[in-house]
């Protein structure tokens, strides 16, 4: 058995010959862990977890899922997966619908029984567990619908958008679920906009903008790349700031912002040039901190084009398929 | 694999369950067959409850109890009107939607998601939705049987055959349903394209078996009539009326005037006898070259009929039989003689234009003759082919299905 839920190593998938919904995207994902897919709109993310679920056909789909390989439908017996926008029969009531699904996925009968009880109580619909779906709010489908995702005790549960349309009582619940699944040693495969609540549950985190993975790794990883020290001077001229940070040779760039130097370096050593030449310039110091950026600050980076310093257009990338080929990108 | 097929199936049961119209044709079926308990037949006529209505050419002096229930109610009212066109259009309407809300956007994701391979769920989903008209028929045909069977006193085992005629039925449409709804993703517009391919089966059936066919058999009737007549008929009449028409010989004079003058008489009758003979014999001679004349006008016609019929006949056999699949229950649970009595009712009051009353051609012989050649049609033609439609377009769905991206 390998270590890994998800490896996946040069996923394509270009519609037609112009859209390039995915580039040779590669990502692994490690069993037990809870892993969070962001990225803006139309970045590919649902397009990625649909051909894991087998519902979209990849142009190409190297590595595995649970060992076995991308499209395998008995690897699906072992995972659990909530769609974005799920629209559950209106017919059935949640109870119905969570052993309709445990049945699609060949679980015994009775078991599915036990699990929906059970499944109804965790996501806290006991009480409305014989009430048709027709009748739920938003946040009661996404309780029932993250309650079928656990129906056949899955290795890897995927979840796309699971907290949307929930309140904030309901997130906090999911994240609890989300945090419970983790400590019974399952994968959970998280895709969701809301970058905060990635950011309170993730182990580890991917990047995806216009098809390509632009980073990926721990939370922590990610942002000590991009740690910053920061100093703050008291009451200094800004001339005399500059020239003493202008004196300063050999270190990192900095930049000003009224009181505020900011040093682009994730090594303490590197700021102390610019402390000596701060006190020499006879600068109080006030603080010197290192920073690291949020979740948001890398999400924003990653979707910022570097060279314009606009923000990269909505949707999948256009152009030659044969660029694919020639240019595809990995985190 | 019997869990998930199992729960599609329960799926599908509580999807008719949801839809008021399952119950609302339900119960219209229910109303059908007690309406059918309430009429019967006597030898004055056909009663209704308690009235009896004094119906010369439909009474039990022309037609048995059984009969009567099974041609006159079952089968052309229940089956042919109420299962295939009233309940088909309902059912059409409940479950056009089956395939459109299947591949939505939402709901599909669930489905695919699950260890199920893609051309098994699209079958299997396909087949519940012909779980409409199979509840709807198996409940509409107890409920004949047994009304056949206690007002008809004829206990008729075969009329259990309409189930899988009228899915078979139901299902030449359901398939093309389900290819559209799959294409276009819309319920309206899947509905719409169906109930226009219907209105082509009917229109190609009407114009092969309500008109063409009825023309080639008659003008086939008519040369056969003719070549008869020409052959036997009126050469036996020319024979007879020859042999009458010989002159008598001449009585000879006995020298009583009471017995000459008797024997003149005679004499005289049997001249005037073959004089008429005679004449009739050459009119029998005219009749022949007449009806020569009329046998190569007819031989003429008759390219352009069966020219025309086949071009028909192929459109048809390309097609769905929905006609002919649902005539298969008469062809098994009424034969030709049981309805003898009323045809021969019939034929005495029908009138008949001058030319086919020569030929002895009518309504109903030539009823009788259509009935033959449709009877005739085989099995395999009638189903065989309609299936073959059928897994030509499922098979098209199914490659759609397993082959797109949702």
């Amino acid at each position: 058995m390998t270590s890994a839920a998800i490896d996946l190593s040069h996923v394509s998938k270009t519609y037609g010959r112009k859209v390039r919904a995915l580039r040779d995207i590669a990502m692994h994902v490690a069993r037990g862990e809870i892993f969070g897919l962001l990225g803006p709109n139309g970045a590919g993310k649902s397009t990625l977890v649909k051909i894991l679920m087998t519902v979209i056909r990849p142009s190409r789909a190297d590595g595995t899922m649970l060992g076995g390989r991308i499209g395998d439908k008995s690897v699906l017996r072992r995972v659990g997966y909530l769609p974005e926008h799920h629209r559950f029969p209106e017919y059935l009531t949640g109870r119905q619908v969570i052993e309709f699904y445990g049945a699609m996925a060949e679980v015994p009968r009775r078991e599915r029984r036990r699990r929906s009880v059970e499944l109804l109580e965790l996501v806290g619909m006991k009480e409305w567990g014989d009430t048709k779906v027709k009748g739920y709010s938003k946040g009661m489908r996404q309780r029932v619908g993250i309650a079928q995702a656990l129906v056949n005790d899955p290795e890897l549960v995927v979840l796309d958008e699971p907290t949307d349309g929930v309140d904030p009582v309901g997130r906090r619940d999911i994240r609890a679920i989300l945090s419970r699944l983790r400590e019974q040693g399952r994968t959970v495969f998280l895709n969701s906009h809301l970058l905060s609540e990635l950011e309170m549950v993730c182990d580890r985190v991917a990047i995806l903008v216009q098809g390509v993975v632009s980073s990926q790794g721990t939370i922590d990883e990610l942002t000590r790349e991009q740690q910053k020290y920061v100093i703050e001077v008291e009451g200094a001229d800004p001339a005399i700031v500059d020239r003493a940070m202008q004196r300063v040779g050999g270190a990192p760039p900095a930049r000003r912002e009224g009181d505020t130097i900011t040093v682009s370096t994730t090594r303490p050593e590197d700021v102390q040039p610019y402390i000596d030449a701060l006190r020499e310039a006879g600068s109080v110091i006030r603080a010197v901190r290192p920073v690291r950026p949020s979740l948001e600050d890398l999400f924003m980076q990653a979707v910022t084009d570097p060279t314009t310093g606009r923000t990269l257009a909505p949707g999948a990338a256009k152009g030659d398929v044969s660029e694919v080929v020639r240019g595809g990108a990995a985190g | 694999m019997m869990t998930q097929t199992i729960a599609l199936l329960v799926d599908a049961y509580r999807e008719l369950n949801a839809k008021r119209l399952f119950w609302v044709v339900l119960v219209l079926s229910g109303i059908l067959v007690a309406s059918m308990a309430c009429v019967g037949v006597n030898e004055k006529g056909v009663t209704v409850l308690w009235w009896t209505l004094e119906i010369p050419l439909l009474n039990s002096t022309v037609i048995t109890k059984p009969v009567f229930y099974k041609s006159f109610l079952f089968i052309p009212l229940g089956v042919t009107i109420w299962l295939s066109w009233a309940a088909t259009i309902l059912a059409l309407i409940s479950t056009a939607s089956i395939i459109p809300d299947f591949i939505s956007s939402g709901s599909i994701e669930l489905s695919l998601s699950r260890p199920i391979g893609r051309l098994r769920l699209f079958l299997t989903k396909y087949l519940t939705g012909l779980l409409f008209v199979a509840l709807q028929v198996t409940v509409f045909s107890l409920g004949a049987f047994l009304v056949i069977g206690i007002r008809g006193e004829s206990w008729e085992p075969k009329l259990f055959i309409a189930v899988p005629l009228v899915v078979a039925f139901f299902s030449y449409l359901y398939s093309f349903c389900a290819l559209m709804g799959l294409i276009t993703r819309s319920t309206i517009a899947s509905l719409l394209l169906t109930v226009l391919l219907w209105v082509v089966i009917f229109l190609v059936h009407l114009g092969e078996t309500g008109i063409v066919l009825r023309l080639k058999e008659t003008q086939l009737m008519r040369i056969e009539l003719a070549q008869r007549a020409i052959d036997v008929d009126i050469p036996k009449r020319i024979a007879d009326q020859e042999e009458k028409a010989k002159e008598p010989a001449a009585p000879a004079v006995t020298g009583d005037a009471e017995k000459d003058r008797k024997a003149q008489d005679e004499f005289e009758r049997a001249n005037r006898l073959a004089a008429r003979a005679k004449e009739r014999a050459d009119k029998a001679r005219q009749d022949l070259e007449s009806m020569r004349t009329r046998l190569e006008k007819f031989k003429e016609d008759l390219p352009t009929y069966e020219q025309i019929h086949f071009w028909f006949f192929t459109a048809k056999t390309v097609l769905p039989k929905t006609s002919e699949t649902i005539g298969l229950l008469e062809r098994e649970m009424v034969s030709i003689s049981d309805l003898q009595g009323m045809r021969d009712a019939q034929a005495a009051r029908i009138e008949v234009s001058e030319e086919d009353e020569a030929l002895n051609i009518n309504d109903v012989t030539v009823a009788e003759r259509m009935d033959k050649v449709l009877r005739a049609r085989s099995v395999w033609w009638v189903i065989g082919t309609s299936l073959v439609f059928e897994g030509i377009v499922l098979g098209a769905a199914a490659w759609i299905f397993c082959r797109r991206d949702f």
